[in-house]
């Protein structure tokens, strides 16, 4: 079996000359430093990818009872600081609590070690951690180009070609050009369009004076020329005096005339 | 070199060609830069040398300033330092933009795998990609629509600029395509043969 070297702990320190592998107890961190620490992480794939190079796991062997314990750790801090946890966040640990039940379970009769290798339930969070920690990569290549805007700023001199026609143009023509402008203006006029508006409150005075006691058809208030809107704006009126009980309607049988007077 | 130790050919070139790099848009290559001047039949005859000593003593009488003649891939271009452009940004009186490691990542993979869903950049992610870093990218005129995905609910498909081709200072799609599919690749087959490797012990 190859067990890789242990690679030694990097000091936390160096304090005159020695190096210092522990921090210190007692070392105050301040809890905002957490703070900024654990909203750091740009999601359940970074947080694990982080947790996986912090224990110096490998990969592609995920201890996933291990880094799901830790990942639950880091959650419960991020609640307990009232960090807003993105819902990824929970997803990922049931993915690992479901990983993990996975492989307590029996394991079937192998046939071959292939079968074994692509049952392993840790493999398409092993892709998904790769393809993640692979673009992470592509990345921080993007950040080290030199980016326009943030690194350089092109120099460059506004230099615009002049028009394409440039007419010298005397004072005098100008203003004889400017006459004719203004001559032409002054014959011409403009006509505006408008609606003529049917106000509802003149149309109910005009009703209220068009009946009497005296019953009348109500075909006998609509006005031809006043079209469809006149129609419209009568009826609204008849409705509004109906309401206002100044006026009543009768009709004799279904689909008869109907008839208006003032109400008494 | 010093402009007086030119030759008088030379001496006729440099303001030419200064004033070429500096109204140009575009980077300006060697090449491009003696086709413009050869278009004058007094310099027919010009060699790339010339060229090449009328850039040096352009790029030397740049010494004291805050910019600098810079020779990128695409060719040359005057830019300003990247000490000085903190203050360049307070004649507008906005701070040098910063790219958020949300951001990289989100450009980096939809630079690889363009055209591209919002959705297919969250798996890859495992968290969403939030409209704040999609404004950003729109912002910079990094990346655009093109047309939606034949699925259901005909998600936008994103691809890159060629604003960021030259804000990156690459040459083409392909080149920023290519570079990024071998360092993904290369990590990720990297891994994988450590694995393949391992299994055998």
């Amino acid at each position: 079996m190859f067990t890789p070297p242990q690679q030694l702990a990097l000091p936390f320190a160096i304090v005159q000359g020695e190096p210092l592998v522990e921090p210190p107890k007692g070392l105050y961190i301040p809890p905002n430093a957490l703070k900024v620490l654990l909203t750091d992480f740009e999601g359940p794939l970074d947080l694990l990818s982080f947790l996986i190079r912090k224990n110096k796991f490998d990969i592609r062997d995920i201890p996933v009872f291990e880094i799901a314990q830790q990942y639950q750790h880091y959650i419960d801090l991020m609640q307990k600081l009232d960090i807003e946890l993105a819902g990824e966040y929970l997803f990922m640990a049931a993915w690992l609590t479901e990983i993990k039940s996975r492989m307590l379970l029996p394991k079937p009769p192998k046939v071959d070690d292939e079968a074994l290798e692509t049952d392993d339930p840790r493999i398409e969070l092993m892709q998904k951690l790769l393809e993640y920690e692979a673009y992470q990569q592509g990345a921080r290549w993007l950040d080290s180009l030199k980016i326009v805007g943030r690194d350089l700023w092109p120099v460059q001199l506004e230099v615009e070609p002049p028009a394409d026609l440039v007419a010298n143009v005397i004072l005098d023509d100008l203003f004889v050009a400017m006459q004719q402008v203004l001559q032409r203006a002054l014959v011409r006029t403009a006509h505006q369009v408008a609606e003529e508006p049917i106000e509802i409150t003149a149309k109910i005075d005009w009703i209220m004076d068009k009946i009497s006691d005296k019953p009348i058809s109500i075909i006998a208030l609509l006005v031809i020329n006043e079209g469809k809107p006149g129609l419209v704006v009568t009826f609204i009126a008849l409705l509004e005096l109906l309401r206002q009980q100044r006026i009543v309607l009768e009709q004799q049988a279904a689909y008869d005339a109907i008839y208006i007077r003032r109400a008494a | 070199m010093s402009f007086e130790q030119l030759t008088r050919k030379q001496q006729q070139l440099y303001p030419i060609v200064s004033a070429l790099i500096f109204s140009a848009q575009q980077p300006l290559s060697e090449a491009s830069l003696m086709a413009l001047v050869k278009t004058d039949d007094g310099f027919k005859s010009l060699k790339p040398k010339d060229l090449a000593v009328v850039l040096d003593v352009f790029k030397q009488s740049l010494a004291h300033t805050g910019v600098a003649l810079v020779l990128s891939a695409e060719g040359y271009r005057v830019e300003v330092l990247k000490g000085y452009l903190d203050w360049v940004y307070q004649l507008f009186e906005q701070n040098p933009p910063k790219l958020s490691r949300a951001l990289l990542e989100t450009l980096a993979i939809m630079a690889h795998r363009q055209p591209v869903t919002r959705a297919e950049v969250e798996a890859i992610r495992g968290v969403a990609v939030s409209t704040h870093i999609m404004n950003q990218l729109k912002q910079h005129g990094w990346v655009k629509s093109a047309g939606v995905k034949q699925v259901p609910g005909h998600p936008t498909l994103w691809v890159t600029t060629d604003k960021l081709l030259q804000d990156l200072g690459l040459s083409s799609k392909e080149s920023l395509v290519e570079q990024l599919d071998q360092l993904i690749n290369g990590f990720v087959m990297d891994k994988q043969t450590q694995h393949t490797a391992n299994s055998i012990h």
